[in-house]
Formats: structure tokens, sequence, C-alpha cells
């Protein structure tokens, strides 16, 4: 399923967020220009369309982590998860809320282009404001 | 639309009498007692206003209050699609207001049971700059609830812990990007044993350095039971005591500022 998923050029990211919450916690939406039409302005959520590349660099900070996708959903696990989706498959990666959450958040930023930083910055801006 | 009925009863925090019932929302006008501009501005709208006028600033300049309309407390079904995103039941640009409310100051406002809580959308009207208040209008919400979040106790000042330095809701660039809106989706799972209460007092205020003076204010939340059961509980004008409570709440987390 990994290399299915890694290898897709057709592909949609979202960074969720599971659990409780006052002020709600951010978002985030990265997809393959092939699911341009998908992105949704709501608020809360930041999107992006990036490129394979960024894509499979992505991949590379969860194999680098050790950061495993699971075929199940992650929905009743506290904190942040990311949903990573092609046609033929859909991944569960747990990130959870701690200082590794941070972290791994923080070298996906790196990883993408410039213009695409502003939907993980922002949850990261939050993240940032909280004792974890 | 959203009708604040019996005012009187709501005046107390303790006496239950906000509307925590999903029919609430089903009021009629016929209901409303309109003993302050303030209520007769939610339950007639800017007609009414506007006969009123609204001049008593001392630069004789509108200011901006908060006005209720086109709620639904309907608690049929969930509103997080699968994806975990919101999906508001009701569209921030409703098409479905009343003719008289389509005038300049025209504020859609929507209120809605959501799947472990409650969303809410609300804009100011009036305005959205005064002299008086060169840092502009900024949102203020306080929250008393017996699952606090954040590692605090009830109540507190919303978001907690802070994502900034300062007693407002937005950060200084979620407030440029969203000059006049306010939304919320708080949630709370559903609890093991008993029942979770979340309620909020949301002020809208005028800010001037650290000085910050509150023009209006609603309360509004939820209360979720073990079975996951969501009852909202419909937005209000708070009485005097929850409005206390919410400065002092304000004041205490921020004592550098001051709260008018």
């Amino acid at each position: 399923m990994h290399e299915q998923l890694k290898n897709s050029p057709d592909f949609s990211v979202r960074i969720v967020w599971n659990g409780h919450e006052d002020k709600p916690f951010y978002r985030a939406h990265l997809v393959s220009a092939s699911r341009r039409d998908w992105l949704e302005d709501q608020p809360f959520w930041g999107n992006a369309v990036i490129s394979s590349g960024e894509y499979g660099r992505l991949f590379a900070i969860l194999e680098q982590r050790g950061l495993q996708i699971d075929e199940g959903s992650h929905k009743d696990k506290f904190g942040y998860s990311m949903e990573l989706q092609t046609d033929e498959k859909t991944g569960y990666c747990y990130l959870g809320l701690t200082e590794e959450t941070v972290a791994t958040l923080t070298l996906m930023l790196a990883a993408l282009a410039p213009e695409n930083r502003p939907p993980l910055q922002g949850i990261i801006d939050r993240l940032q404001g909280i004792r974890l | 639309m959203f009708a604040a009925r019996k005012t009187r009863q709501h005046r107390d925090h303790d006496n239950a009498g906000w509307s925590r019932n999903a029919a609430a929302a089903a009021q009629t006008h016929a209901d409303i007692q309109p003993p302050a501009a303030q209520s007769l501005q939610r339950a007639m709208g800017n007609q009414a206003m506007q006969a009123m006028g609204d001049k008593s600033h001392a630069s004789g300049q509108s200011l901006p209050r908060i006005r209720l309309t086109n709620f639904s407390a309907d608690a049929a079904t969930g509103q997080m699609n699968n994806n975990g995103s919101f999906a508001p039941r009701l569209p921030d640009k409703s098409t479905n207001q009343t003719a008289g409310e389509q005038d300049q100051n025209a504020s859609l406002t929507s209120f809605a049971t959501e799947s472990r809580g409650v969303g809410i959308v609300v804009e100011i009207t009036n305005g959205t700059s005064s002299p008086d208040y060169p840092n502009g209008y900024r949102w203020t919400q306080t929250i008393d609830t017996n699952v606090p979040l954040g590692g605090t106790t009830s109540p507190y000042v919303d978001p907690r812990p802070n994502d900034d330095t300062k007693p407002f809701y937005w950060t200084d660039a979620e407030a440029a990007a969203r000059p006049t809106t306010f939304i919320d989706h708080p949630s709370r799972n559903a609890p093991a044993s008993g029942t979770t209460t979340w309620d909020a007092v949301l002020s809208l205020n005028g800010v001037n350095g650290t000085t910050v003076t509150r023009l209006d204010s609603l309360a509004y939340g939820f209360s979720i039971d073990t079975a996951g059961t969501v009852s909202p509980h419909t937005p209000t004008s708070p009485g005097g005591g929850l409005v206390t409570t919410h400065q002092m709440t304000l004041a205490s987390e921020f004592p550098g500022w001051t709260f008018n």
C-alpha cells in the first residue's frame, strides 16, 4: 500500500484534527493539480496544489521519522493525523499532538515550495502557542 | 430566524433561562418583549435600529452591534464531513433573510448543531472602523465548561492556551483576514458519564491600544450526553452576571489590558 500511495501522480493529502476543541485547530488539504477541484475554501482550512516532487518529499519525511501508514482511520485518536488518498488507496498516518508533531510538520513545511507553505504554517503557528 | 424570547429570564446565569431547546429557534416576533434597543435590534433587525439611531457615542458615529439572524438549532444530523471538514448547514451568505435585512449593514449569522458541538458565524454590522477605536473591532470569547481544555479551569479566555499574547479570539493575522466575522466550531467528545456542558460569552469590542471597550455580547453553547446527543444552547443576550464574569475573566488573564 505504501508504494502505491507514494508513487501515484494523482493524490490528496489532508492533515486533519481529531478531538475536542474550543477555537478550532487548523487543517490542511494538499492535492495534485489533477485534484485542484477538490479544494474547498473553508474556515480553518488551508489549501494548496503541490507537485509530485513535494508529495514525494512528504513521504520521505514520514519514512525518515518512522511514521507508519495504516489502512484504518485514526479519527478516534486525539490529535493530528494525515490522510493520504489516491484513486486506488487511502492511508492514514497518526501525527498526534506532541513536540514530535510540530517537528514533523516543520520538516514538511520545509519540503514544500514557499507558495504552498501557508496551510502547514497555519497549523504550526497555532501549535507553537500551545505548551505541548 | 432567531428571536430572543422572554429576555428578562435570560438575565442570570443560574436561572437556566437560556433557550436550550431546539424549538426556541422557531420562536416568532410575537413572543418578544423588547426592553432594550439591543433586544429590539435582534428581534426586528436593522430597520428598527435605523429608526432609533445609534449615535450615542462621543464621535457621533454608529457603533457596530451583533445581530442574530438565520438561526437553526436543528439537531437532526451532524455537520462534520467524513473527511473531518466543516460543512455549515447554513451558508455564511444565506439567501433566505427577510426583505428588511437587505441593507448595507446586514449581517448574516448562522448557528447550527454539529456532530459533537455547534457551529456559529457572527458578523458585525454598522461599519468596520471608528476614530475612537484606532485598533479596530475585535472579538473576545470566554468559555465556561465542565471539561476545560488546555490545562485550565473555567471560565477561561478562548483560545486556551493562547495562540498569541493578546486577549482576542483571532490573532492579528486572522483578524486581518476576517475583519468582520467571528467563526467557531467548539466540540467535545461524548462523556463516559453525566453531561458535558460548554457555554461561551462572545463580545464585540472596540480597541484603542490596550483598552478594550465591550460594545455588544451574546451567549451560546451546547451540551453533549453519554450517547453523543448534542443539545444546542441557542444564542441569546447574556445577562449582567455573565458579562461581568466575561470581563473579569479577561482582566484576570490579561492584567496588562483594560476591559471597559
